[in-house]
């Protein structure tokens, strides 16, 4: 089992992927800061947490996969959210979030997440 | 394998009744383009424009870049699997329209950038400032979603570089160049003392507006694979990704990859040029993992004893990118990073988001958040609410007084190619 | 035209006195003293040194505020086209002066700043990155050799030169600039990996950073006889900071004996500048838990806390200053047989 954790607004009127979902009222950095608290309680990353190009950095909206809580800590998944904060607020340092283009950025957010849900099923059935 | 490409150097560009190239002039005949491309399911409206270098013209938002080409001899015309029936590339005869090129424009989302400016400051950063450029504009039916939407546009692009290669068929070409690598066994055979030489070349494959294709299969869908490097050459390969636009790999850039080009020139004088391993940037961690693995292992059993590696984007694939390196130098190969960076605005942040102590070769090819200042154009093809988003990134990005916007590095295309395609490059002060 | 240069020097150097003059307030002199001779010297028709400022080392690190008050008044009124500072050599109170100089004037000024300090100088961090250094020898004895690339450096700041850090021999300031070079990429990429096939020297674009890893020791055989020492970095200090240890930037470190209190409440507050320390005055156990160590000494589950704490201020401290506060303490812990040590940080 997998949870979204998201600030993705569509997500939340209509979850289409069959998994959990947990909300996010914040921005992508709040998003980030949900997905720490979990891995640090146990839960594993599954997607990573960056996008892959620069202008993805500027989304206001984030969806981040993360596995059920197993209980116990994974070190690369702390590593790795760690650093993606790092690396987003230096990113972000003169930068505005793109908010003019919320309703695009949510719909391909949704369109990536696809793309993960797609490989999660190539890697364990 | 073997290919010539037969270059046809165009020099000028103008419309014209009928499609033709004289004395290294393009004619382009516009309708002939617009009823072609209205052919495609989803396309309502076509534009063409034309851009030439110097000329104070700015090209946004920029979706690809390919180069206009017809095959006349061999298999496979067009891209196999996308345009045209499924045929290998690589072997045969192809006459191109050299120093042409075919730039799609059009909104899929409203987040979009990419900028070509034709003239100035902004034409030093873009190695598509010095094409004589065919400015492709297309709007698409109400009601597509966004993925037929995006396959209309990426398809025109595609088509209309056929149309327009067409005119190069009987065309008699300047320069002739020729491509052939035999097997691993006879190259081998041949080049005994020769360090044998593997590109990887990594694509993004992360879903809608980041995808990639290899005859038509979405990259995300494959396992790293190998491919004669004359496939690549030969229209094998083209972009669906239309989000990063400093270094993403436009269709273009596979047309005409470098990094083939270059190591090609090498072969069997001080390397034997195995061929390239196509390896996808997938998003989950454990993807990333099993295709890592993947490449290293490619590789290995391919007997390398150098590899380059270049990456497409940047974020998450930094990941992808590191761990392959890791994984070769582990193996005894020794190996060499093409990739930008973004070390802030001042750069001295840390440049990727995930380092490894045995990436010790890397090539950068500049900091994407490297601000350049363009001036203002006097003839702007495309959509002016792209550039407010080029504008609005930042407070005091445009003057509104004179025109002028500061613009990063990350909104012009091809600015920072991780395939080596242009100059940009980092040095520490 | 010839430019005008203010010098900067410590006491020392600014022939006032030794270590017994470390105090001294900072002045200015309208005279060329000590390096500055020398420095002007070199210089040439290009630029006169106008004056020098002396601060007594002491004084400047531990009164940060007024002096720059009075480096601010200076500049205001003698309007320098370019400072130059030190050679600092290795004294780490001298060049972290010089470096809080620039660090002032950079953030404050468009006045350009050179200084030379030896590489392990603590000074170096701050510095580089507010100002242009040469690399100077150990001590004053290397004084010669340094003074001249300084001038050599000032003199095309002064003209306007294209200066880099290769080919002039400063410090890079860390600054990853973007530019466009000859040869493409793809083109560097191929020749790098044919320097390394070859087994030649070659050199990354993007050195990857080096992360400085400690092992982690043996753990404690049996903890509860084992003594237990706390320390942190979290600039708690006894009330009235009497060892006067810096909010940030620390140049020094505390030792406070703790045998005979169960808690640094009430005694004990905080002076770091780098966070709230509302919670932390409040109770000081917060950020350094000496309460609850005691409690385990008490309840036997710890051997005994060691008799004293020690402290430093961790925001803003160089890298070569934490080191060096680090062997300080360790070799006096280990001496002293501690067996642990609970290291807190804010």
């Amino acid at each position: 089992m997998v949870i979204i954790i998201s600030n993705n607004r569509n997500l939340k009127e209509e979850n289409i992927f069959e998994c959990e979902f947990e909300y996010v009222d914040g921005d992508f950095i709040d998003v980030l800061y949900k997905v720490r608290d979990k891995v640090q309680l146990g839960y594993k990353l599954i997607s990573h947490p960056l996008g892959a190009s620069i202008r993805m950095f500027f989304s206001p909206v984030k969806s981040i996969v993360v596995s059920d809580n197993n209980c116990q800590l994974d070190l690369r998944s702390i590593s790795i959210i760690e650093s993606s904060i790092e690396k987003y607020k230096n990113t972000m340092q003169n930068r505005n979030i793109d908010y003019s283009n919320e309703d695009d950025y949510e719909k391909i957010d949704i369109e990536l997440l696809k793309a993960v849900f797609k490989e999660i099923k190539n890697l364990k059935s | 394998m073997k290919l010539e490409l037969r270059k046809i150097k165009i020099s000028d560009l103008d419309f014209g009744n009928e499609m033709k190239v004289e004395n290294g002039k393009l004619f382009i005949d516009k309708e002939k383009i617009i009823s072609g491309l209205k052919e495609i399911p989803g396309v309502k409206d076509i534009k063409v424009d034309i851009a030439k270098p110097g000329e104070k013209t700015r090209i946004i938002p920029v979706k690809d870049v390919i180069e206009p080409r017809v095959k006349i001899e061999g298999k496979g015309s067009g891209f196999p699997g996308v345009t045209s029936d499924v045929e290998p590339c690589g072997d045969g005869k192809v006459n191109v329209l050299s120093g042409a090129a075919v730039v799609t424009i059009g909104d899929i989302v409203g987040f979009q950038e990419g900028v070509i400016d034709m003239w100035g400051e902004g034409a030093k950063w873009t190695p598509f400032s010095k094409t004589y450029n065919i400015v492709v504009d297309i709007s698409v039916e109400d009601g597509l979603n966004p993925h037929e939407h995006e396959e209309a546009v990426r398809i025109a692009g595609l088509r209309a570089s056929e149309i327009i290669g067409e005119a190069g068929r009987d065309i008699e070409p300047d320069e002739v160049l020729n491509y052939e690598i035999g097997t691993n066994a006879e190259e081998t055979e041949k080049y005994k003392d020769l360090p044998k030489i593997v590109y990887v070349e990594m694509l993004i494959s992360q879903g809608l507006l980041h995808d990639g294709y290899i005859y038509g299969v979405n990259s995300g869908q494959i396992l790293p694979t190998l491919i004669h490097p004359n496939e690549e050459l030969d229209n094998a390969v083209i972009s669906g990704n239309c989000v990063a636009a400093c270094d993403k790999i436009t269709t273009y850039q596979h047309q005409n990859n470098l990094v083939i080009l270059d190591l090609y020139e090498r072969h069997g004088k001080d390397i034997n040029f195995l061929g390239v391993v196509l390896t996808p940037e997938l998003t989950t961690l454990d993807g990333k993992f099993r295709t890592c693995d993947y490449t290293a292992k490619l590789c290995k059993l391919l007997g390398a004893d150098g590899v380059i590696v270049s990456e497409e984007g940047y974020g998450n694939p930094d990941s992808d990118l590191v761990m392959i390196c890791s994984r070769l130098e582990k193996e005894g190969i020794k190996t060499v990073l093409i990739t930008d960076e973004c070390s802030g605005r001042d750069g001295e942040s840390q440049p990727l988001t995930d380092t490894a102590s045995e990436a010790v070769a890397v090539v950068s090819t500049g900091n994407v958040s490297h601000v350049v200042e363009l001036e203002k154009a006097d003839k702007v093809i495309g959509d002016s609410e792209a550039i407010a988003n080029l504008a609005g990134g930042w407070a005091g990005a445009y003057n509104p007084e004179d025109g002028t916007m500061k613009c990063e590095l990350n909104a012009v295309i091809g600015s920072t190619s991780e395939i080596g395609f242009h100059n940009a490059s980092v040095e520490l002060y | 035209m010839s430019k005008n240069i203010l010098y900067y020097v410590n006491q020392f150097f600014g022939q006032i006195g030794g270590e017994d003059k470390a105090d001294i307030e900072p002045l200015y002199k309208e005279e060329k003293i000590g390096p500055a001779m020398a420095f002007d010297q070199t210089i040439g028709d290009e630029g006169e040194v106008i004056g020098t400022l002396i601060c007594g080392d002491n004084y400047f690190n531990e009164h940060l505020e007024e002096t720059l008050k009075f480096i601010k008044e200076t500049l205001d009124r003698v309007k320098p086209d370019i400072i130059v500072a030190g050679p600092a050599f290795n004294a780490g109170r001298y060049g972290m002066a010089c470096a809080n100089l620039a660090k002032f004037v950079e953030e404050n000024y468009d006045i350009p700043v050179v200084t030379s300090m030896f590489e392990e100088n603590p000074g170096l961090e701050i510095a580089k990155k507010a100002a242009y250094v040469i690399p100077a020898g150990h001590s004053a004895a290397s004084m010669r050799k340094t003074i001249k690339p300084m001038s050599e450096l000032v003199k095309k700041i002064l003209n306007g030169e294209e200066i880099k850090p290769k080919t002039d021999g400063y410090f890079a300031q860390g600054k990853r600039l973007t530019v466009l070079v000859e040869k493409r990429g793809s083109l560097r990429a191929i020749d790098m990996l044919m320097k390394r096939l070859n087994d030649e020297e070659f050199e990354t674009e993007l050195p990857m950073p080096v992360f400085d890893k400690v092992e982690p020791a043996e753990p404690i055989k049996d903890i509860s006889k084992a003594t237990i020492a706390l320390v942190t970095s979290g600039g708690i200090v006894p009330e009235g900071n009497p060892d006067r240890i810096q909010s940030a930037s620390a140049q020094k470190w505390g030792k406070y004996d703790i045998s005979s209190i169960d808690e640094l409440k009430g005694e004990y507050c905080t002076i770091h500048g780098g966070y709230d320390p509302v919670y932390a005055n409040e109770f000081p156990d917060r950020v350094a838990p000496l309460d609850k160590l005691k409690e385990l000494e008490k309840e036997n589950k710890i051997g005994k806390v060691y008799d004293y704490f020690y402290t430093t201020t961790g925001t803003g401290t160089s890298v070569g200053n934490a080191m060096k506060f680090g062997k300080e303490i360790g070799k006096e812990l280990k001496e002293a047989g501690v067996d642990g040590v609970i290291l807190t940080s804010t």
